[in-house]
């Protein structure tokens, strides 16, 4: 028996040994480095580094617009006002007073890319070939389909000289700059060089450059000395995807990351007393449903609007969301160019909803099936969320069945639009409106599929005017306030239900400095310094 | 022996057959495609049909999977759709890993169910029996995932001891001790099923053993109970290697969760996150590749169960 006992001491110690082994250090050492910046973001995957990123947005934000730039740029050093475009590779941009469907770019004559070769037009023109042109040697059709819905209004493009570029549009169209911002420009002798490997070489000329990616691990860049902008302060950033929010929380209080996107809501406030930086800002996210406006109890404009006035929307932000969200009455929020301020905002008013609901002629309220995500990009917590409207539209007779579904599948089902064989009311996904095509891709009667995702048909003449009248005009005041016009008509006939805007929450640790959270999907991580 | 071993290889291709084509059909039926995964959300659907014709994704599903099973026979996965990597590099770095964690998780589990199983046998009223019968109950009941977030919370957070994401400190991290670090939480968290799963089992064949007439005979012999040990020992060693075997299985299979929880760029992960991502490549290989293994694995433990029981060699 002793030697049995022995025999068990020994293992037994032998795994305390291992274990202690293990535990002797702090692991927060590993962030000690203080010119190296660590985020853990919310993607799944490490962003592609192509010139289209994958991971939605989020691959733009920390991938994309870090390694590359594109004719245009976003704007992302304010905090106070919606970020907007400003030059990139090109320096200025004009449109013809002749012709406005042909535009003349002013390219920057002190780029290099990150491999050494200096910026040229001739640059330019490979990549929208490889992004555009199925019959040019280096097309991509996975890169190209990334981006293909910004560059539907490009008709040609041409060289004029070294540092000219012409653009001609298929029509007058003032949103282009706002297109070009997700059109990147790859290193073409990069490009031919590693051919299928490229995305483990990428060259850009963004503030950062590529050094080396642990597939599923992580993604490393390292500031470029030679940025043509503000260059970087810190000398590393780290990315590792961690699409578990309590990870991402953890990874963040033991110090094994500075930066986490979205931590869980309940955090907050422990994350705030421990010394963190909690961020919140409004930028251009919706959280809505989209109607089926053609056939069915929501083609009545007053049923629409009676599910606009029956949802809590404080409670649901408030309560629910614990303040990472605001209440949305239109696409966009209040102080946005974008908002109409005439119009009155949707409260909740469970009575009028009924009244509205008797006048469309559904005094006992009707039954509806609406088509929602588990999880994705943008679309917050959607089952609570879900659960929790449900019951406020029941409140009023509307009675929801909630047919949840897988991301992807959602997608699939919402691009291929309303199904004829059984009824769905509205598809709830979520929309970023950053740019002032929104109203003309979800609402305009041109958009109608399979030309663009108006899937519910919603028409109306009037916005198609103000809408027409916006892409044709180059002042960027006078298109704001056509654009204003749409926002106000969208939010009167509400062929969405509007429910909140997202807050954009992150969480950084005490000594990053220098951020600026932006009103804006993206992220400027030049301006960051570590303590 | 040798024409057994040949049997089961011979009967293994039906098998990996049958799952591929199983794959390859479930990937057509369920909604969605890779193009959908490219496009942004707000392409149209005419976008999308140009680019399901430029990848090739709308020829007939048997010209698709005959290139595609043609491709593989020669040894080349292809590449991801999405990722745009080669899908044998990715799938082969993320079956090491799936492999390291999949090590840890049965040395933790497997040694201390043995230990556990064995003297709780012994001592069934000792409180080390009572914590096996706890450990049998909660290692099954208790969610992977759930365990994972515990254990970071504690050792990670509060205490600050093991590190709670990645195999490696930022930026490569220092070699293999850093590695065993990142180890011990996901290991721990991987192999508390198993644990569980083998402590109760481990006890009821111990207890079962302990009443046989061998042992009786062994006692009345005067054999010493270090002699009786080994001989339940090697009693009870065909059954541990079949539940170990198909333990050991599992955890190859991937423990999605824990993967997920600890960032552990495993296979599971990998398959799981290619699955949303409609990546047919990664999906088809992986299932694959995870089939061979598992189908390899039981081929193990049965021609161990032949070398260990000659029983089962004359059978």
């Amino acid at each position: 028996m002793t030697s049995i006992l022995k025999l068990k001491a020994f293992i037994l110690l032998m795994i305390t040994a291992v274990f202690l082994a293990g535990c002797n250090n702090n692991s927060s050492s590993s962030t000690s480095d203080s010119k190296t910046l660590v985020i853990a973001m919310s993607a799944s995957n490490i962003p592609s580094t192509d010139t289209t990123p994958t991971e939605g947005y989020e691959g733009y934000r920390f991938v994309g617009h870090q390694l590359y730039d594109g004719l245009v740029n976003w704007d992302l050093s304010k905090e106070d006002t919606p970020a907007d475009v400003t030059p990139g590779l090109a320096e200025s941009w004009e449109v013809s007073p002749d012709d406005p469907t042909i535009w003349t770019f002013t390219l920057r004559q002190d780029v290099k890319f990150h491999d050494g070769t200096p910026f040229t037009a001739d640059d330019i023109i490979f990549n929208f070939d490889r992004n555009k042109n199925p019959d040019s040697e280096y097309y991509n059709a996975s890169v190209a389909g990334g981006v293909l819905s910004y560059l539907k209004y490009i008709e040609s493009y041409e060289k004029i000289d070294d540092f000219t570029i012409q653009i001609k549009t298929t029509e007058p169209y003032s949103f282009l700059p706002y297109d070009l911002t997700f059109i990147k420009i790859a290193s073409p002798k990069a490009i031919k060089e590693h051919g299928e490997d490229y995305v483990s070489h990428p060259i850009g000329t963004g503030p950062f450059k590529f050094v080396n990616m642990t597939q599923g691990q992580e993604l490393t860049l390292e500031a470029n000395p030679s940025y043509w902008g503000n260059k970087p302060k810190i000398d590393q950033l780290i990315l590792r995807p961690m699409p578990d929010s309590s990870a991402r929380l953890a990874a963040l209080q033991s110090g094994q990351v500075h930066w986490a996107e979205i931590p869980p809501t309940e955090s907050i406030g422990k994350l705030k007393a421990d010394g963190f930086q909690v961020l919140l800002n409004e930028y251009p996210h919706v959280w809505p449903y989209v109607l089926n406006t053609k056939e069915g109890p929501w083609s009545d404009e007053r049923v629409r609007q009676a599910a606009n006035f029956s949802i809590d929307r404080e409670a649901l932000s408030n309560s629910l969301l614990n303040g990472v969200a605001k209440p949305a009455t239109q696409v966009l929020y209040p102080g946005h160019p974008w908002f109409n301020e005439e119009v009155d905002p949707y409260t909740y008013d469970p009575e009028k909803a009924k009244e509205l609901l008797a006048e469309a002629g559904y005094p006992n309220g009707f039954d509806t099936t609406f088509i929602v995500p588990t999880s994705g990009s943008g679309n917050m917590w959607p089952l609570p969320m879900n659960e929790f409207i449900q019951k406020n539209f029941k409140e009023v007779g509307i009675n929801v069945t909630i047919e949840a579904i897988e991301w992807q599948t959602l997608i699939t089902e919402y691009r291929a639009g309303f199904p004829d064989d059984k009824e769905v009311g509205a598809y709830n996904i979520s929309l970023a409106p950053i740019a002032p095509w929104t109203f003309d891709r979800y609402f305009a009667t041109s958009s109608f599929k399979p030309n663009g995702v108006n899937i519910g048909e919603y028409s109306n003449a009037e916005l198609d005017e103000w809408l027409k009248k916006a892409r044709e005009s180059f002042d960027t005041a006078e298109r704001d306030r056509y654009l204003n016009e749409a926002a106000g008509i969208v939010a009167e006939e509400s062929p969405w239900i509007y429910v909140v805007h997202d807050l954009n929450l992150r969480v950084l640790s005490e000594n990053v400095e220098g951020f600026v959270q932006p009103q804006s999907w993206f992220a400027d991580l030049t301006t960051i310094s570590l303590e | 022996m040798f024409q057994f071993i040949l049997k089961r290889c011979l009967l293994m291709i039906p098998t990996l057959l049958g799952v591929t084509i199983i794959v390859f059909l479930m990937l057509q039926i369920v909604p969605g495609d890779p193009v959908n995964t490219i496009l942004p959300a707000d392409a149209t659907e005419e976008d999308r049909l140009r680019v399901e014709q430029e990848l090739g994704l709308d020829q007939p599903l048997v010209v698709q999977y005959l290139s595609w099973l043609g491709r593989t026979l020669e040894g080349d996965f292809g590449r991801s759709i999405i990722k745009q990597l080669e899908v044998g590099t990715l799938l082969f770095d993320a079956m090491k890993n799936t492999f390291i964690l999949a090590i840890g998780a049965a040395f933790f589990s497997f040694i201390l169910s043995l230990i556990i199983g064995v003297y709780s046998a012994y001592h069934p009223k000792s409180w080390i029996a009572s914590f096996g019968n706890m450990i049998g109950l909660t290692g099954v009941s208790i969610p992977n995932f759930w365990a994972a977030l515990l254990l970071i919370g504690l050792f990670s957070v509060i205490l600050g001891w093991l590190p709670s994401t990645g195999m490696s400190g930022v930026g490569g991290g220092g070699g293999s001790f850093d590695m065993l670090k990142h180890m011990i939480l996901p290991s721990i968290a991987a192999g508390m099923t198993t644990l569980g799963v083998m402590t109760r089992m481990i006890r009821s064949t111990v207890i079962d053993l302990l009443q046989k007439d061998f042992v009786i005979t062994l006692k009345a012999k005067g054999a010493s109970s270090y002699i009786i040990l080994m001989h339940v020992l090697k009693n009870c060693t065909p059954t541990i290697l079949t539940v170990a075997g198909l333990q050991f299985g599992y955890l190859i299979g991937g423990s999605v969760l824990v993967e997920t929880v600890f960032s552990w760029p495993g296979v599971g992960q990998l398959i799981y996150q290619a699955i949303s991502q409609r990546d047919f490549p990664i999906i088809q290989a992986g299932v694959l590749m995870v089939s061979i293994v598992f189908v390899l694995l039981n081929l193990m433990v049965d021609l161990l169960h032949a070398v260990i029981d000659p029983r089962v060699r004359h059978a």
